[in-house]
């Protein structure tokens, strides 16, 4: 975990973690607003990436925020990149897992089955 | 979609797991078939003897992408069968303990376990297994808790993603 000594500071790295995510993706990602990405790998699974700054323990950090799927309508899930006890992972290691978890998602929505 | 799809129970399992070996023979390379049928075993296994219903489905299907393999119950659930044994606890807990190993069920009747269903997504494998509102996603080895937004799973739903470099290139689900 990455730890900033005021909200300011993580706010503005917050930003370089979207722009690696952007430029490092097997996604093609756009921007909509200063801090969300937005792809559309298959129509059932559209992906939304925020980056949003926390309070931790020293000070504040970013996490990635994400959303896969289309509410109301089929499978859809959402969450936090964090490690198991809900700290924040450092830039390379939180863009690295993102696009794991993403993809697992987005592959299993791919299942024609009703679930 | 070509697809091959089974319910099975405790009584029917053996015949489906001949059955699902068959399949997976046919489609997945010989180096990786292995560790694929024993993660399917395993969760077939479970859906038998810890989802309160004795049975699931299977099914099978092609993508562009991966070979998918769901299975899937209609019993109580994971958060259900551990409050039974250990005492109230949330979703989260619930599958997070599931996948560190803990079980309802007695030392002496336990399977392989879905710690190494988890191991084995070393390989390449994607795992989503959902049930309730949560999800739970496996990949590299690795595990993460997620939420399940909408409506939750009855049961538990287990999706094991095999990417087409895993899959022999005549293979076809007959």
């Amino acid at each position: 975990m990455v730890v900033y000594p005021n909200a300011a500071e993580a706010k503005k790295q917050a930003g370089r973690y979207l722009a690696q995510l952007a430029t490092e993706s097997q996604f093609e990602w756009r921007s909509i607003g200063s801090s969300a990405l937005f792809c559309e790998p298959v129509p059932q699974a559209p992906c939304q990436v925020m980056v949003f700054v926390v309070p931790v323990e020293g000070g504040f950090a970013p996490v990635f925020g994400f959303t896969v799927g289309i509410k109301h309508e089929t499978r859809y899930w959402q969450g936090r990149i964090v490690d198991e006890n809900g700290r924040p992972y450092p830039p390379e290691t939180a863009t690295e897992r993102l696009q794991e978890i993403l993809g697992v998602l987005i592959d299993s929505s791919r299942v024609s089955v009703s679930i | 979609m070509i697809r091959y799809q089974s319910g099975f129970d405790a009584t029917t399992v053996g015949a489906v797991a001949v059955q699902i070996r068959q399949v997976i023979g046919d489609l997945v390379e010989g180096e990786w078939a292995h560790g694929l049928l024993y993660m399917i075993r395993e969760l077939v296994d479970n859906a038998v003897f810890h989802s309160g219903t004795n049975g699931g489905d299977c099914l099978m299907e092609l993508s562009e992408t991966h070979l998918h393999v769901v299975i899937r119950d209609r019993g109580w659930g994971i958060h259900h069968s551990l409050q039974q044994a250990y005492g109230a606890m949330d979703e989260g807990t619930a599958v997070r303990w599931a996948f560190q190993g803990v079980s309802g069920t007695a030392d002496d009747q336990r399977g392989i376990g879905l710690p190494s269903v988890l191991q084995r997504t070393e390989t390449g494998i994607g795992l989503l297994l959902e049930t309730g509102t949560v999800a739970f996603v496996g990949t590299q080895g690795e595990g993460y808790l997620i939420g399940k937004s909408t409506q939750g799973v009855e049961g538990v739903v287990a999706t094991l993603n095999i990417p087409r470099w895993m899959l022999r290139p005549d293979g076809d689900i007959g």
